[in-house]
């Protein structure tokens, strides 16, 4: 697959007043519906879009979040963890709908 | 205490434990479940809802905060923020009523995160947006309603 574009994932925490950390992540990915056509060509647009991204703590899944392409482009997912310690390290798995995928790590602030 | 009763209570220590135990096990079940393609491809709101919770509607609740613009004029990009002091919450699901396909996403939250989410959805036109929690095994939703300025092909 030739036209898959570069994909990453950021991952940004903050701590809230309330004791919790704001865990945000952005992730680039077209999110195409499949109900569009390229404006040069007419061609229609395959259908490209996450389906899965999980949030874990080692080995411990913290959540999972399953989206269809009603998701805007380059998905923005943000989550509060009750007890995130700072050093602790997160990581962030992702799965798309063409078999694309990958993953990120991010240190608590 | 005579038999009857002993047996009476026995039921009903044995039916709770077996309600927390189903309700423990629906939660590691929601950790291993594959991505729903049915919910996904339900063309109607109400078929998504079927095929996510069953044929029980969710039940409206005050207890869930969906916080989204009354006027969204970009459609493609409405950020939406779901927060609920509901008790033991399992998932969180977004849903857009006029959408050609409605089921947004759906969270699946564990015990070590607080029951929030937030996220960006498209909008295909203004309509009704769900958000419905899933906590102890039943479900609960609240809506709103969103003008939709610039439709954003969802």
């Amino acid at each position: 697959m030739a036209d898959v574009p570069v994909i990453e994932v950021k991952i940004r925490s903050k701590r809230q007043d309330d004791g919790s950390v704001l865990l945000r992540m952005l992730i680039t990915h077209p999110m195409e519906n499949g109900r569009r056509k390229d404006a040069a060509s007419g061609k229609p647009i395959p259908a490209h879009y996450l389906q899965e991204t999980t949030v874990l703590r080692g080995e411990q899944i913290l959540a999972r979040c399953l989206t269809g392409p009603g998701i805007s482009r380059d998905p923005y997912f943000a989550f509060k963890l009750r007890d995130g310690k700072p050093g602790e390290k997160l990581r962030v798995e992702w799965r798309d709908n063409l078999g694309g995928s990958g993953s990120a790590e991010a240190v608590i602030d | 205490m005579n038999v009857q009763r002993r047996g009476f209570l026995s039921a009903i220590a044995w039916s709770s434990i077996g309600a927390w135990v189903a309700h423990k096990a629906h939660g590691s079940e929601l950790l291993r479940r594959l991505w729903p393609q049915q919910a996904f491809a339900a063309d109607h709101l109400q078929t998504a809802l079927t095929q996510l919770y069953g044929p029980h509607k969710p039940e409206n609740s005050e207890q869930i905060r969906l916080e989204i613009p009354e006027l969204a004029e970009d459609g493609a990009v409405v950020p939406v923020t779901v927060s609920t002091t509901l008790p033991g919450v399992e998932s969180i699901a977004l849903l857009a009523e006029k959408n050609p396909t409605p089921l947004l996403a759906e969270f699946i939250l564990t015990e070590g995160l607080e029951p929030f989410v937030s996220t960006h959805v498209k909008l295909a036109a203004s309509c009704l947006v769900l958000a419905v929690v899933r906590a102890q095994g039943q479900s609960y939703s609240t809506q709103r309603m969103v003008k939709v300025m610039v439709g954003g092909c969802g």
